[in-house]
């Protein structure tokens, strides 16, 4: 492959199916967080026992191939990749290798480039594994399959991303897909990566960097390794093509000095499993449970509702924040709608440590608070407090406002008396402002903000306060 | 296929398995034997039949993503006596 970007970067991405039970075993992927208790012989690998495919799997994992428009294989073949680890209790892990069920697709960057994507397979996921006393220090490990054969799918992209950021930019689209799809559980799975990055200084010598857990760790761990290897490269050492570990505590990656190759794992086909056909009465009713896909709302609402590209790519990037917005936008300029949910709410969730799912309002609150904007009820500023207490206990805006006496004071002669009061208390200002001093506008603004609790309409205020200081000068 | 000591040595890191020269002389006499006797199997004209991985040939066998109750902890761990607090002890990982 012919590189020129300074920085190339490939991910393989592992993301957990929300099914009910695992894989290939009819026990629970989650619910009792004891150790071993949901577990079975199946997925203990005890001799003798058979897997059978969870056909809910198969189906999610058929949609995000259709959804990433990613070609599907006829028939469903599995593989033994044969390895002595504990984490996996029959020496083998079933998943897929000669052929995967989907081939190529595409994910979409913000910046409208496409990543290719190599494939999509099924596999499932091994034991977790703790240590008593530190990874290296620990005489033995102790072993939990609760986890062991919860089913997963591994994107795997060609090496096209040229910066963490970028990565991370991937990743977002990645699980906004998932998320619209409905087949992976944001608040409970965990992605999990493996990356390989070089750089052109090194005349592109591969290092991969194994095990990186979660959606934060990525891009850390791919910052990390990029300035280690632009450190060394500067000492005039050279990069070795390699294997490394991330270690989330230390923030740095290790060298894993494995030697395995895939020929090592001694693939064979899966002999207990039986054959599988993706028929193409499966395909077609899996590609009628595609929604709209947050790329294609996006553009939707450019061109539709005339929101800014950002604006845009905000709203659909989540689907639950984008199904508010399109009730909101039925009622409100959606222009406003999307300034506000994408400035406030959004704000607001962050300071809050909240994600979309977990609002407790609806629409109708919304819609109540933005109309008050809309109709200048309200000032901005009230109304941006408003949202912050909609979001520890839902209320109704419009009676809020009203038992609370907040509406905007818009009255010119109201407005006009409250500008004179405040020349009269504050005549340095007001000499300030004649010598030439803008600050002693906001200033004077700000007192009379102060004395109406910030429900002066800002615009007038401002034309009104221009207006009598004029007269003042005089 | 050559069946050198560096082969039996690769099989045996492979299958985390620490093999004294004896045993390397052993497995080495033994695999070349084994080989052989398959070989047999290369005489065999096999052109125009299909490749079987499967000894039946069943199809499309799938099953309801429904949870059926498993194993008690103390039925799961009961097929070992390497256990702690719930756990499986495992052997170490890094050397
Ligand atoms: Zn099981």
């Amino acid at each position: 492959m012919k590189f020129t970007t300074d920085i190339v970067i490939g991910l393989e991405i592992h993301a957990e199916l929300d099914t009910q039970t695992k894989l290939f075993c009819s026990c629970a992927t989650k619910g009792n967080q004891q150790p071993n208790t949901r577990c079975c012989p199946i997925c203990l690998g005890h001799p003798g026992t058979r897997p059978v495919l969870n056909k809910k799997a198969l189906d999610y994992a058929t949609k995000l191939c259709l959804a990433l428009g990613s070609k599907l294989t006829k028939e469903i073949v599995f593989s033994r990749k044969n390895y002595f680890y504990p984490d996996m209790s029959k020496n083998y892990q079933i998943t897929q290798f000669e052929e995967p069920i989907g081939t190529g697709g595409t994910i979409t960057l913000k910046t409208g480039r496409k990543i290719q994507l190599t494939r999509i397979h099924i596999e499932e996921d091994p034991a977790a594994l703790a240590y008593t006393h530190g990874m290296k220090n620990s005489d033995s490990v102790l072993v939990d399959y609760n986890r062991a054969g919860n089913p997963l799918v591994e994107i795997v992209t060609e090496p096209q991303l040229t910066s963490p950021a970028e990565a991370r930019d991937f990743l977002n689209r990645l699980i906004s897909v998932l998320g619209y799809l409905n087949i992976f559980d944001i608040t409970r799975g965990i992605i999990k990566a493996d990356a390989n990055i070089s750089l052109k200084e090194s005349n592109y010598s591969r290092v991969e960097i194994k095990n990186i857990s979660g959606f934060k760790e990525i891009e850390k761990a791919l910052t990390y390794e990029i300035t280690r290897q632009k450190t060394q490269l500067r000492r005039g050492l050279k990069i070795t093509r390699e294997t490394r570990g991330w270690n989330p505590t230390s923030k740095t990656t290790l060298s894993l000095r494995t030697k395995e190759t895939e020929a090592d794992y001694g693939y064979i086909l899966e002999p207990d499993l039986s054959l599988i056909t993706l028929t193409d009465e499966l395909i077609h009713l899996m590609k009628k449970e595609i929604p709209e896909l947050a790329q294609q709302k996006s553009e939707r609402y450019q061109r539709e509702h005339k929101l800014s590209k950002e604006d845009a790519d905000v709203m659909s990037m989540e689907l639950e924040l984008a199904q508010l917005f399109e009730k909101v936008a039925t009622k409100i300029d959606p222009k406003l709608a999307a300034r506000w949910l994408r400035r406030e709410l959004l704000r607001v969730l962050n300071y809050n440590k909240k994600t979309t799912k977990e609002i407790q309002f609806n629409e109708k609150e919304i819609i109540e608070l933005l109309s008050l904007v809309q109709t200048n009820t309200i000032s901005e500023t009230t109304a941006q407090k408003l949202m912050e207490q909609l979001m520890e206990k839902p209320f109704s805006p419009k009676e809020h406002i009203k038992k609370h006496n907040l509406e905007q004071v818009t009255n010119e002669k109201e407005i006009e008396t409250l500008c004179k009061e405040t020349i009269k208390e504050h005549p340095q200002a007001v000499k300030d402002y004649h010598a030439g001093e803008q600050k002693s506008l906001h200033y004077l603004l700000g007192q009379i903000m102060k004395k109406t609790r910030g429900k002066a309409e800002p615009t007038k205020t401002t034309k009104i306060l221009k207006k009598e200081l004029k007269k003042k000068e005089l | 296929m050559k069946i050198d000591t560096e082969l039996i040595q690769k099989i045996a890191t492979l299958a985390h398995l620490e093999l004294t020269e004896e045993e390397v002389k052993t497995f080495k006499k033994d695999f070349k034997e084994i080989l052989n006797t398959f070989s047999i199997l290369d005489r065999i004209d096999v052109k125009g039949t299909k490749s079987s991985f499967r000894p039946l040939e069943q199809k499309n066998i799938l099953r309801e993503d429904k949870i059926k109750p498993s194993l008690t902890q103390k039925e799961t761990l009961s097929f070992t006596k390497d256990h702690k607090d719930g756990f499986f002890i495992g052997p170490k990982t890094i050397e």
